[in-house]
């Protein structure tokens, strides 16, 4: 297996699915991330070696999806609270249902939170991007990248689509 | 504030819920670099494919020989005839004849069916179909039609329609390319006679644009059904202009179109199985994967119906381009001057010359005048002021 084989399966899920997060449509992040690939293997090197690549393939995804996002609203209307409608449908939800649940408000209160606070979140506590590379992927400084993830923090804290889960997790 | 585990496991958990497309990586690995192996997969297939061929074909030789001789002991005339058949049925019978060399067998299934479309390939855009056209394999079987750089050579011989395979209506995409050279200030008017072609043969015009410089040239792209696409060339050269050149090619994108239904068929079902499994979900965690794999599906089945209706257009109207330039004006001859002329001339020139250098200075010169005369008038008040002191 070569370098290119071990980078595209390691990095491909992670990078899609963080796509998909920001998306909601499968399709439209699959073409994200593959213009991603393709831009960040045709300049690897002028890229640093290491971390370096991972940094700037996030970069290059945040900004294919977010050229998506401001090109198609449609993500808005997609998005909604479908999810949230199918748990209130739900009378009894099961425990091993719970993180599916979970999910599901945790996407409808990412909705509810700004493109610029929303990113952060996705690529720091999904992609397990450092703060400095979250930095470099939205071009930022570092400094401003804490900030943004703590307001995020704050402000999915009050979002009432959050509020049971937060109470649960404090009582536990 | 919201702790971060809780975050990390909602959203790993909405994560999970998008499926990794199954051949996603190994079509990007495809895309970034290819991979040789493949093709050599391919081509030791395609050689194996070839054998087979050969074989089933030798044997129904051997077969043929016996019916026709009486056996081995036939002698000579069963090999004469086996050859004789070969001209009868080489071109369009479905047979493995062109390819072999060995003629009037029926070929055994796929690899007949194989070279028979071969033969066809080699057959569409030339009048004059030879076994040697058909022997060509491989790219032939989707590409075929008429190409050339010289609009004279197929003049009156515009590319046939490709015959379609048995059981199954071809789709062949058409294009066409035509340069015209017309006469000076005809332009625009050629290009209304070519928009006129477009609507006689019930097609439109799809794209235009003038340039109406000093050298006045256009383009025009009609869409015209697929029926007509060979009479409406056969018109846009009858115009009263010069050919320049001339490219036509038909696609088969019949495989393609039928490969794509079966897609979609089955896209279909699966997302009707999706369905029925979601009406028995009873878990939160079920209906959300469920509805996630539904999505998926129905996307796919949206792509794959895009596709089939742009294959749809193209194959049911053509593309034919058609450039307008005008015949270039001659340069006017240069005019001998004779040496006294010439030097009259030269003359002439270099007074002009002289007047433009010696206008051309004056400004700087003039320049230079003022700052000394406003230097002389500050130095001479001053001069009278310091003395002025002094006194």
């Amino acid at each position: 297996m070569d370098e290119l084989d071990t980078w595209l399966r390691e990095a491909y899920p992670r990078a899609y699915r963080t796509a998909c997060l920001l998306l909601k449509v499968p399709a439209d992040a699959e073409d994200a991330v593959q213009e991603a690939f393709l831009r960040v293997w045709r300049f690897r090197d002028a890229i640093p070696p290491g971390d370096g690549r991972q940094a700037w393939l996030y970069r290059v995804v945040v900004n294919a999806c977010l050229s998506r996002l401001r090109g198609d609203r449609r993500w808005r209307e997609r998005a909604g609270d479908e999810a949230l409608a199918d748990l209130a449908a739900s009378a009894d939800p099961q425990r091993d249902a719970e993180d599916a649940a979970l999910g599901a408000c945790l996407t409808a209160a990412l909705d509810r939170l700004p493109e610029h606070l929303r990113v952060p979140v996705v690529l720091r506590y999904y992609s397990g991007l450092p703060e400095k590379d979250i930095a470099v992927a939205i071009q930022r400084r570092p400094g401003t990248v804490k900030s943004r993830l703590s307001e995020a923090r704050r402000r999915l804290a009050d979002d009432p689509a959050l509020a049971d889960w937060v109470t649960l997790e404090v009582a536990r | 504030m919201i702790a971060e585990d809780l975050l990390e496991r909602g959203l790993g958990a909405a994560a999970e819920s998008y499926e990794i497309p199954p051949a996603a990586v190994d079509d990007l690995r495809d895309q970034l670099a290819p991979r040789r192996p493949q093709a050599r997969r391919r081509l030791a297939m395609s050689r194996r494919a070839w054998v087979l061929s050969t074989a089933a074909a030798a044997v129904g030789v051997i077969a043929l020989a016996v019916a026709v001789g009486g056996g081995p002991n036939g002698g000579p005339d069963s090999g004469s005839s086996a050859g004789k058949s070969a001209g009868g049925t080489a071109i369009g019978s479905g047979t493995a004849s062109g390819v072999n060399g060995v003629a009037g067998v029926p070929a055994p299934a796929g690899a007949g069916g194989s070279a028979g479309a071969a033969v066809t390939g080699g057959v569409a855009g030339h009048d004059s179909a030879t076994g040697a056209a058909a022997a060509v394999p491989g790219p032939s079987l989707q590409q075929y039609g008429a190409s050339t750089t010289d609009g004279q050579s197929l003049a009156g011989k515009p590319a046939r329609t490709p015959a379609a395979p048995a059981g199954a209506g071809a789709k062949v995409v058409k294009t066409g390319e035509l340069d015209l050279q017309v006469d000076k200030g005809q332009v625009a008017h050629t290009l209304d006679q070519i928009s006129a072609i477009a609507t006689v043969a019930s097609g439109f015009v799809a794209e235009s644009h003038t340039n109406e410089g000093g050298d006045p040239s256009g383009s025009i792209t009609l869409r015209v059904p697929v029926a007509r696409f060979e009479a409406a060339v056969h018109d846009v050269r009858q115009l009263h202009a010069k050919v320049l050149s001339q490219q036509t090619s038909g696609v088969d994108v019949t495989s393609s179109y039928v490969d794509l239904q079966a897609r979609i068929r089955a896209l279909v079902a699966t997302r009707s199985a999706f369905e029925r499994l979601l009406a028995r979900a009873t878990t939160i965690g079920d209906t959300l994967a469920v509805q996630s794999r539904i999505t998926d599906v129905q996307t796919q089945i949206e792509q794959l119906q895009g596709q089939l209706r742009v294959l749809d257009d193209q194959s049911s109207y053509g593309t034919l381009t058609v450039t307008v330039d005008q015949k270039l004006t001659p340069a006017p001859p240069a005019h001998h001057r004779s040496g006294m002329s010439a030097a009259l001339h030269r003359s002439v020139d270099r007074f002009v010359n002289g007047i433009e250098a010696i206008v051309g200075i004056l400004g700087p010169l003039l320049l230079v005048l003022l700052l000394v005369a406003l230097a002389f008038v500050v130095g001479r008040v001053g001069y009278r002021l310091l003395r002025r002191q002094l006194v």
